[in-house]
Formats: C-alpha cells, sequence, structure tokens
C-alpha cells in the first residue's frame, strides 16, 4: 500500500513546483519594503543649483518632502508639474526639496527653468544622500513629519490623490480642492 | 633613528595615497560589492554594474572603508536602508537555512542511495565466492559482446 | 485578430498568419493520426502523421521568410518591426530581429521545433516508437504555433504603419554574437525535445529497452553540443559587451541554460551504463525528463518577468501560457514515468565500488545535486515570495560557495571515470599510480610558485591527475598497437573513446580558465586628465582625447588612451532610437596569459578628463579555446567508428530482448 502511494511523490513534487510558479507569477506585484519609514530620516547638507546649501537640520519642527528625480527619467516629468502645483500651495506649512543625482547639472538646471520649478532643488553630486535614503531609482519621494521622522516612501511619480493624503499625514493642513 | 624614518616615510606615503584608494582597498571594496545588488540594475551587482548610481556606492563602500568600519558594519549600512533585499546572500536562519541545506541534502540523500544501491548490488545472494563470481562476469562479457568488443574491455 | 487576413491592409500580416494558421493545422492533425497511429498501431494513420510534419516544416519556414523579408523591406505595416527595428539599422541585426524580441523569438523556437520534427520524421526508424516520438514532437508544435497565433504573435498589423520603427534594444544591436550565441541556444535548448519525445514514447509504448536510447544518443550529443557553445558564447558575449570584466553572474536566465546542461552531461554519462550494462534504465527516463522540463522551466522563467534579469524578454501576457505548458509537460511526463518506472528493475548489477559505472555514477549524483543547487538558488525567491511575501535576491556569493566543491569533485571524477575499467572490481592502483603522483606534483608545484588560493590550486592539481590519466590511456593503447603511428588508426576505430578524451581536454583548459580568471581578477578605476598618465594595477595608462563618431543608427563617444604601450579606445555609444540608455562599448586585448579590459565609465564633455576601468583577467582565453577542443571532441564522438561499437552491442542486446 505505502509503496504504492510512495511511487507518486515526484508528481507531488512536480505538483507543488507548478502550483508555487502559478502563485508567484499571479500575485500582484508588491511595493519594495522600504526600512526606513518610522526611522529618523538621514541628515543631509546639499548644495542648491542656485548655489546656497541646505541641511535637513535646519529644517527641523516642520514637515519636509523631499522628491529624488533627474532630469532624463520620464516619470519624473509626469510628476513635476503636480508636485510644483502642491509646492506653490502648501510652501509656507511644509518645506519641499527636488534633489538630484545621476545627472549633469546643466540638464537638471534646464529641467527647472522648464518645468518652473520653485521649490530648492539640491545637488547631490556622489550620490551620498541618495544612497543614505535607500533610493532605487528615481522618481521617490520621501514624507517626513516635524519631529524628523520619515512617515511614508513613494516609490514612483506621485499623483495629487497620494500628495494629499501623505501631507495630511505629516501634519499639513490639506484643503479640500 | 632608523626607526623615525620609516615612520617618516611611512607618514609621507600614506599621506600622497589619501584620496586614492590602495589596491587592498580597492579588492575589498569589489568583494563587498559583490554581495550587494545594484539596486537600479537588473541582475547586477554594485561591482558589476557601470550605472552611476552602483559606481557611486562603490564609492561609499570605499570611503567606509577607509574609515575603519567592519565589512559587516558595511552590509548592516546597506541593509538599514535598502532592506534584506540588497544582499545576494540568503540568510543563514529560516527560509534562508532551507536553501542552504539543499544542496548539502541532495548530495547526503543522493549518497545515501547510491551506497545503498551499491550494497544492494553487491549481495544478491550472497552465496558465489568472488574469484568464481569474476570468472562468471568474464564469461557473460565475452559471450555478450561481438570480437572487437571483447578486446575493448581489457 | 479582426485584421488577421485583412490584405489589403497588410499583405505580410495576410501571409504571415496564413503560414502560422496552416502549420497549426497540419500539426493538429500530424498529432492526431500519429496518436492514432500509436493506439491503434495502424501503419497508414502513422504514415500520414509522419507526412503531416513535412507540411508542418513547410508552412512554418514561410512564416519565418514573410517576418525576415518584412524587416529587411522595412515593412512597419507589421507591428514587430515596427517596434524592433528602424529603417537605419543595419542588415544584419534585422536579420537576427527574428529572435531579438519575444514574439519573434517564440516563431524562431517553433520553426527550429519544426526543422528537428522534419529530419526526425526522414531519418528516424520505423518501430514502434515512431508514431509516438512524432506525436509527442507535435504536441510541444501545437502549443508554441498556437501562442504565436494568439497571445505573441509577431504578424499583428498596424492600422497605420508608422514612417519609422522604434528599433531594436541597444545591448542587441551592439555585438555580433546576437547572430550567434541564441540561434545556438535555440538549437540545444530545442533539441533536446527530440530525447524527450523518444523517452515519452518509450513510457507510452512500454518499450523501454535500449532501442530509445540507441536512437537518441547523437540527437542528445548534438544537442548538449549546441548548448555547450551557446554557455560558452553567452559568456563570451557578456564578457565583451558588459564591462564588468566578468562573463558569468548567475543571473536566472544564465542559469535556466546552465541546469539543461548540468541534467543532460549527466544523462550523457549514465546512458553509457545502460548501454554497456542495460542497467539504470528508470535513471535514464528521469534524467531526460528532468533535462527537458528544466529547458521549459527555464523558457517560463525568461519570458514571465517572474524573476529580475538583465537578459529577460519584456514581460507579456505569455508568461501563464509557458507556465500552463510547463506544468502540463512536466506533469504529463513525471506521471508517465511514476506509473511506467516503479515496476523496473535492472537485470545487472554494479560489481565493485571501484569500476567506471560506478565513478560515472558518483558524477551523475554530483551534476543532480549541482542542477538542484542552481534550480533552487534561481526559484527561492519565488518561494520566499510566496510563503511571506518578501522580496529576496540570491546572487554570485550563494552560488560560488556551492560551485567551486562541487565543480572540483566533478574534475577529479571526470579524471578517475577512464582511468577504472567496466564491469568489476579489479586492481586499480597500477592505473592510478602515475596519475595520482603527477596531482601531488602540480599540486606542490602551483603552491611554490605562490598560488595560494585552494580553488586555483586544487584545479590545478586536478588537471595534472586528468592529463596524466589521458596520457597514460592513450599512450598505452598506442603502444599495444605498435607506437605512436598508430593513434590515428585508433581514433578512427574507437572515435567514442577518443573524442571523450579530447572533450575532457578541452573541460580540462576550461577549468583552469575559470578557476584563475574567478580568483585573480583585479581592477583599477581612475580619472585621468587629457595628456596625463595613470598607474593602474601597473601599467601606465595616458589618456590622448575625445573624438565623436556617427553612424546613421548610432554616435560615439570614443577615448582614446594608451595602455602600457597600446592604443585601447574603450568607447560608450548612444543609439538614435534610445537615447537615455547609453551602451558602453569596452576595448578588450585577448591575450593568452592576461587579459587586458578597459571600460569607459564617465567622461566631461569638453574631453578634458575621462573615468576608466582597467580589469586585468588571468586565463580567461582558455575558457574559449577549451570550449573549442571540447566541442571538437564532442564532434568526433559522433563519427561512427569502424569498430561499430554502439550499433552492434545494441542489436545484440535488442535481440535478446525480442526473444
Amino acid at each position: 500500500m505505502s509503496r504504492r502511494v510512495l511511487r507518486w511523490w515526484p508528481v507531488a513534487l512536480a505538483t507543488l513546483i507548478v502550483l508555487a510558479l502559478a502563485y508567484g507569477l499571479l500575485k500582484p506585484g508588491q511595493s519594495p519594503v522600504t526600512p526606513l519609514v518610522g526611522q529618523t530620516a538621514p541628515a543631509f547638507s546639499l548644495p542648491t543649483l542656485r548655489g546656497g546649501k541646505i541641511s535637513l537640520a535646519a529644517l527641523h519642527g516642520r514637515p519636509v518632502v523631499v522628491n529624488f528625480w533627474a532630469s532624463w527619467c520620464v516619470p519624473c516629468q509626469q510628476e513635476t508639474p503636480t508636485l510644483e502645483r502642491f509646492a506653490a500651495r502648501y510652501g509656507k506649512q511644509a518645506a519641499f526639496l527636488g534633489v538630484t543625482f545621476s545627472d549633469p547639472v546643466a540638464d537638471a538646471r534646464r529641467f527647472v527653468q522648464q518645468y518652473g520649478i520653485s521649490y530648492p532643488v539640491l545637488i547631490d553630486h556622489r550620490s551620498d544622500t541618495a544612497i543614505n535614503y535607500g533610493v532605487t531609482g528615481v522618481p521617490e519621494t520621501f514624507f517626513i513629519n516635524a519631529q524628523g521622522v520619515i512617515v511614508y516612501h513613494a516609490v514612483g511619480p506621485l499623483t495629487a490623490a497620494l500628495l494629499r493624503k501623505e501631507l495630511a499625514r505629516i501634519g499639513v493642513a490639506v484643503r479640500p480642492s | 633613528m632608523k626607526l623615525l624614518l620609516a615612520a617618516l616615510l611611512w607618514l609621507l606615503a600614506s599621506l600622497a595615497l589619501a584620496g586614492r584608494w590602495t589596491p587592498a582597498e580597492e579588492a575589498r571594496a569589489l568583494a563587498l560589492g559583490n554581495d550587494l545588488r545594484c539596486p537600479v540594475c537588473a541582475g547586477e551587482t554594485v561591482s558589476q554594474s557601470t550605472a552611476a548610481l552602483a559606481r557611486h556606492m562603490l564609492g561609499q563602500i570605499k570611503s567606509q572603508i577607509r574609515s575603519g568600519r567592519s565589512d559587516p558594519q558595511i552590509l548592516a549600512y546597506f541593509v538599514a536602508r535598502y532592506g534584506r533585499n540588497i544582499l545576494l546572500t540568503p540568510p543563514h536562519s529560516g527560509l534562508g537555512l532551507l536553501i542552504w541545506l539543499l544542496p548539502a541534502a541532495a548530495l547526503l540523500v543522493g549518497g545515501g542511495l547510491y551506497l545503498r544501491y551499491l550494497r544492494r548490488q553487491d549481495q544478491p545472494d550472497g552465496s558465489a565466492p568472488p574469484e568464481e563470481r569474476l570468472a562468471e562476469v568474464d564469461r557473460l562479457i565475452r559471450e555478450n559482446s561481438p570480437p572487437e568488443l571483447g578486446r575493448e574491455h581489457r | 485578430m479582426n485584421t488577421l487576413f485583412a490584405y489589403s491592409l497588410s499583405p505580410s500580416s495576410a501571409l504571415g498568419s496564413l503560414g502560422l494558421l496552416l502549420a497549426l493545422g497540419f500539426a493538429l492533425l500530424g498529432f492526431l493520426l500519429s496518436l492514432g497511429g500509436g493506439l491503434s498501431g495502424d501503419v497508414r494513420l502513422a504514415e500520414g502523421g509522419r507526412r503531416s510534419a513535412w507540411a508542418v516544416f513547410l508552412f512554418t519556414t514561410l512564416a519565418v521568410l514573410v517576418l525576415e523579408v518584412a524587416t529587411v523591406r522595412n515593412d512597419f505595416s507589421l507591428r514587430y518591426v515596427a517596434d524592433h527595428s528602424t529603417t537605419l539599422t543595419p542588415l544584419w541585426v534585422k536579420l537576427v530581429t527574428l529572435w531579438s524580441a519575444l514574439a519573434g523569438s517564440v516563431l524562431f523556437w517553433a520553426w527550429v521545433l519544426s526543422l528537428y520534427t522534419f529530419l526526425l520524421s526522414l531519418v528516424a526508424r520505423n518501430d514502434v516508437l515512431r508514431p509516438w516520438v512524432m506525436a509527442t514532437m507535435l504536441f510541444n508544435l501545437l502549443f508554441f504555433l498556437g501562442i504565436n497565433l494568439t497571445a505573441v504573435n509577431p504578424f499583428t498589423a498596424m492600422p497605420l504603419p508608422p514612417s519609422q520603427g522604434a528599433g531594436p534594444n541597444p545591448l542587441l544591436q551592439n555585438n555580433a554574437m546576437m547572430a550567434v550565441h541564441p540561434v545556438l541556444m535555440y538549437l540545444g535548448y530545442v533539441g533536446l525535445s527530440v530525447p524527450f519525445a523518444y523517452a515519452v514514447a518509450a513510457l507510452a509504448s512500454g518499450r523501454l529497452g535500449e532501442s530509445w536510447l540507441v536512437q537518441t544518443r547523437r540527437w542528445t550529443l548534438l544537442s548538449w553540443m549546441f548548448l555547450s557553445a551557446a554557455l560558452v558564447a553567452g559568456a563570451f558575449w557578456s564578457y565583451e559587451v558588459l564591462g564588468w570584466g566578468g562573463y558569468w553572474a548567475w543571473d536566472p536566465v544564465e542559469n535556466a541554460a546552465f541546469f539543461p546542461w548540468l541534467f543532460t552531461t549527466a544523462y550523457l554519462h549514465s546512458l553509457q551504463i545502460q548501454e554497456r550494462r542495460r542497467m539504470l534504465k528508470a535513471w535514464n527516463v528521469w534524467l531526460i525528463i528532468a533535462a527537458y522540463c528544466s529547458t521549459l522551466l527555464g523558457t517560463f522563467l525568461t519570458r514571465s518577468g517572474v524573476v529580475e534579469s538583465v537578459h529577460s524578454f519584456a514581460a507579456g501576457p505569455s508568461g501563464p501560457l509557458f507556465l500552463v505548458f510547463f506544468g502540463v509537460s512536466t506533469l504529463g511526463g513525471v506521471i508517465l514515468a511514476s506509473w511506467r518506472l516503479s515496476s523496473l528493475r535492472d537485470p545487472r548489477r554494479i560489481e565493485g565500488v571501484l569500476s567506471r559505472e560506478s565513478a560515472f555514477l558518483a558524477g551523475n549524483l554530483v551534476f543532480v545535486a549541482f542542477a538542484l543547487m542552481v534550480i533552487g538558488g534561481t526559484l527561492f525567491p519565488i518561494l520566499v515570495g510566496v510563503l511571506t511575501g518578501a522580496q529576496s535576491s540570491v546572487g554570485a556569493p550563494f552560488y560560488d560557495f556551492f560551485a567551486i566543491p562541487l565543480g572540483l569533485l566533478l574534475l577529479a571524477l571526470m579524471g578517475l571515470g577512464p582511468l577504472l575499467p567496466w564491469n568489476r572490481q579489479a586492481k586499480v592502483w597500477p592505473a592510478l599510480r602515475w596519475p595520482l603522483a603527477a596531482f601531488l606534483a602540480s599540486l606542490v608545484l602551483i603552491w611554490a610558485l605562490g598560488v595560494h588560493h585552494l580553488g586555483p590550486a586544487l584545479t590545478v592539481g586536478l588537471a595534472g591527475f586528468n592529463l596524466a590519466g589521458l596520457i597514460q590511456l592513450t599512450s598505452q593503447a598506442a603502444r599495444q598497437r605498435g607506437g605512436i603511428a598508430a593513434l590515428p588508426g585508433l581514433v578512427r576505430s574507437y572515435p567514442r573513446r577518443y573524442g571523450a578524451y579530447l572533450a575532457h581536454l578541452g573541460l580540462v583548459i576550461v577549468a583552469l580558465g575559470l578557476a584563475f580568471s574567478g580568483s585573480y581578477q583585479r581592477q583599477q578605476t581612475a580619472t585621468i586628465s587629457r595628456g596625463q598618465t595613470a598607474q593602474l594595477l601597473g601599467t601606465p595608462v595616458r589618456f590622448l582625447g575625445l573624438s565623436q563618431r556617427q553612424d546613421p543608427q548610432r554616435q560615439s563617444v570614443v577615448a582614446h588612451l594608451v595602455a602600457g604601450g597600446e592604443a585601447m579606445n574603450p568607447a560608450i555609444r548612444v543609439y538614435g532610437n534610445a537615447p537615455t540608455d547609453p551602451v558602453a562599448t569596452p576595448e578588450v586585448y585577448f591575450r593568452p596569459v592576461v587579459d587586458r579590459y578597459l571600460t569607459l565609465l564617465a567622461y566631461s564633455g569638453q574631453g578634458n578628463w575621462v573615468t576608466v576601468r582597467l580589469i586585468k583577467t588571468p586565463l580567461v582565453s582558455w575558457i574559449w579555446v577549451g570550449t573549442l577542443i571540447l566541442l571538437l571532441g564532442t564532434g568526433t564522438t559522433l563519427i561512427s567508428g569502424k569498430a561499430r561499437e554502439l550499433s552492434s552491442q545494441a542489436a545484440s542486446h535488442l535481440a535478446r530482448e525480442g526473444a
């Protein structure tokens, strides 16, 4: 009896493998794990495109939105007008910062002009800040509350709905549009 | 005196090298970079990739080596930022243990079956003494093989 | 599908789809006839099935020709051509566009499969197995032609053809290996469906003797040759283009090409035990099922986006379909085998622990463990995702940890096997004395020369063991025939044996190349100003300046450097159809001992400075040369020898089996 059952073990194994692959293929893709959420945002102090210098420490006490982008990235081109609209609207309550890396400065400058970006854009020359924030690509955006804790890490282009939701979570009084 | 001179020379040398990486640092950084997945690439390690971010990560590793951090500390730095997924080695615990044990288990189980196969084969009736059995096998080979082949067995 | 036969919209689309549809029809017809022939034993049905395969080949060829002509003539009324070619694309890139993206590659696969089926229908022995073999091959074709007409159709028409196409992926048009590696890969991968078809035929008909084995040996060897050549051609390609000086990264797609090779290598050795000793019948069937199913697993992994890889196709709707086909074939094969094989017992036995068959069997064990390790590592991220939802990666450190000891074990068994006699426990010491001495001598010598990595040192020792063994075997045989002059005659009489020796020699050279290039690669990166010289790895590297080069389809920035007295010009190329995706094009100087490899990483717009990476890798070229010897040796084993050892022995087995 047991011998007759046992001889079918390769069939059971093959079935299991096929089922696991099917599940792996069909389950919805997950957003990457971001271990920094809930942690204190890593400090940085970087030169801006206009020639000044901005450090995160100096903004302590205010909510901060840090947007990593590059001029050659298509989704960045999609999200920038939305982000600019929100920055103009809520710039008094929260600090909006762009950080450009892996990008020639001249290209970044052209991009800022083309999209009329009014918030400060920082140059992360050696990508040190991007690495410190665990950035895996562009665009990625971090929402930091007034206590300096990362509340949300957005991967991919921002939408108005997402901005509204996450700005509220870092303590910005969001008005209904 | 000699000692002082040597110390001075060493100091000069290390000053001259500051900012450039020694081959040892370079090699250690590359080894560490091969343990890390390049986050902007598909299936390349940090050391392999020519992407700007990967090269900057390698630069980070070198500066951390220069500032005296140990290999586990440097790897932990990246894990804290990118998650466990950045490491190319599965963990030695939990589910990861399974994958580490699989090849050894395959060899062990296979080896056990192999030995059992040999042993079972060794004593099917257990009666014939070895010399007689050898002669029997020789006879069988001669019978079953064409003439040229029989020679080939020698 | 609504534009399928709108001839006025796109003649190419209509003609290509018609070809595929007719091929599919004949594949279905042939499958049913062959199946009927196999079940009923009716010769007329089986013959009809066999001839349908000719029509399948004819119409699949027609579809391939339509796609090739459309690409060459810039017929952008086909979506596939519009998406993957441009008017500026060079002719050779247009010709290989057939397999440079998903839909075309499936068509190419179907064509290679129909070619094998056609050849089989001509040369397969007319026996009980043949209808089953044809049915299995045609069943495979049904799937590939079927998805080619639906989910991944290369003949989808564009209602409004654009004036310019989007063009091929830059990495794929940057190197001539695009014309070589994929073809070899498909020939090897698809070729394994022949032994699988024979195994299925043997299982289905219950004729599990040596007949199917004898008929598939050459097919398997041929596929194995293609697979080996493809693996190394792919490695060579990676080495030339990826810019990091390596050739193998244990990437999921590379692994997918590797595990069928491991199973097939195991099979090629264990089938000799069955030929000689009529043992391991069940084991051989399992190995060939594993080899074939692992090719389908690899196809699924490459084309579904389920694992992350540098080489994978863009994920499409075909993933679930490939999985279904993998599931059907695997479960079909495994159920058949579990049903038929459990009652099978070997009529003979292994006589001694130190016999050639026991060494072959031990080698088999290591090959299978190796394959399980690679498959496990490749599938592990999926398993973790299923069980915990977390993402995880498995990379080179894991694989190297196991691959190096397993590889050394294989190298040892490879040397040992041919030295041991078949069948019985004999006095082995006389045969092993000199090879063991050579092992120790090479190990001590290389250690004294300063190679203190255990891996390369042991590889050199085992290379000595292997070489001494091969020389001893050859010279003994030659002496018995009256000296070295008898060698050509010997090779002609026993091409299988001496072909195998030559293949082993090639593998020893490959192993040395792998061990040293893996352990002693050095690299250094530096930024050099124009006119300045930097010392990189002890070589003075001088940067002379940048130049621009304009081709119709691309723009290149070439850095002119002099490294150790030799001009080296690495480039960065930007293809017009993918301006955001620059391709580094390293300059490689192939040398017998140490390769010199220079990659351009960054440059200033004014040409004032460049950042370059110099890589020095010892013995890489041994991998390429060793592989050529391996292929030459394998090719030799395909020649029929004067001794006709295989067929005569098989005939005697068959006679007894029939009696």
